[in-house]
């Protein structure tokens, strides 16, 4: 089944956090999917702490013609990448110093690496915001770090391929009509021939 | 040590007691109390029985996540107590250290304490 780039997109930002060999503070919790609730501490009995962990979901995509024929857009998501921490009264140290990770492991990857085909992933990275903020119902202060990137990627739409069903244009013909009050008969008229690449 | 200062206080620090005994934490298989108390004022750590919560809250950190933590909170007579609780008191709760971070008194002769897991 086809992938769509955003997908691909989410996917590459999360390998990117996960590193097996220098394990970094969230470890393996990082998720693709905001859609279920995340445990802070599993049993409030014998305690235990889930954070941090990291979040990576996209939240709006603009789309920009950059090519009629054939259609080419630019398309530029925004990718919110989000740590969430809970610890004692350093949560924001802890924060700046999960964003300082984040920011560099996503930045210093611009192109996020090239998917099964060997095609870059994203064209561009830019970091645009980050926004903070803690909490202090819970178990322990609670804090986030939310991170948004832009990513901007090309795609052919139509996708390349489906205008191989179409009849070729081999030629062209033109009448022309002065102010559209030109009897037919005076009109001037041209016929193109396209030249074969 | 607070006092109750009206009869109707008296009357709910009685009731309040009736409860703890109830559904106070009490003493573990070893008869040792579950529940200890530090002011941050000052004075020595002191066994005291009180009641015991941690629901579930959800909370939302500004992300648009739903992250579930837990509330703990214990609640008391205040007669009970050596001092009246003040945010920076500690207690150990079944084994598990906590710092006040909001006393809530009731005007009545009890206060609930909610509380972070240190």
């Amino acid at each position: 089944m086809s992938v769509h780039q955003r997908t691909k997109i989410r996917d590459a930002i999360q390998a990117l956090l996960i590193d097996a060999a220098n394990p970094l503070p969230w470890g393996n919790r990082v998720y693709t999917s905001r859609s279920r609730p995340l445990q802070h501490n599993p049993n409030p009995r014998s305690g235990g702490n889930n954070a941090p962990y990291v979040l990576i979901f996209t939240r709006t995509e603009a789309s920009e013609i950059v090519n009629e024929s054939p259609r080419e857009y630019r398309r530029t998501v925004q990718v919110e990448v989000a740590v969430i921490d809970a610890n004692g009264d350093d949560v924001d140290d802890r924060l700046d110093a999960h964003a300082y990770i984040v920011e560099r492991r996503v930045m210093n990857a611009d192109t996020l690496g090239t998917d099964g085909d060997g095609k870059i992933i994203a064209d561009d990275v830019r970091l645009v915001s980050s926004v903070l903020a803690t909490v202090d119902e819970g178990e322990e202060n609670i804090g986030a770090v939310g991170m948004t990137f832009e990513v901007d990627y090309y795609e052919f739409l139509p996708t390349e391929g489906v205008a191989d069903g179409l009849d070729p244009f081999n030629t062209a013909h033109v009448d022309y009509s002065l102010g559209g009050e030109q009897d037919p008969a005076d009109q001037a008229q041209d016929e193109f021939t396209v030249q074969a690449p | 040590m607070p006092v109750p200062e009206t009869d109707w206080e008296q009357m709910v620090t009685e009731a309040m007691g009736e409860c703890v005994d109830v559904f106070g934490e009490g003493e573990d298989g070893n008869g040792t109390p579950r529940v200890t108390i530090q002011h941050a004022a000052g004075g020595a750590p002191y066994d005291v029985d009180g009641i015991f919560e941690s629901e579930s809250i959800d909370v939302d950190p500004d992300t648009g996540v739903q992250v579930i933590s837990n509330q703990p909170a214990m609640s008391f007579a205040l007669a009970d107590l050596q001092q009246d609780p003040l945010e920076g008191d500690t207690l150990i709760v079944r084994g598990i250290t906590y710092r006040v971070v909001e006393p809530t008194y009731d005007g009545q002769g009890t206060v609930t304490l909610r509380l972070h897991r240190v």
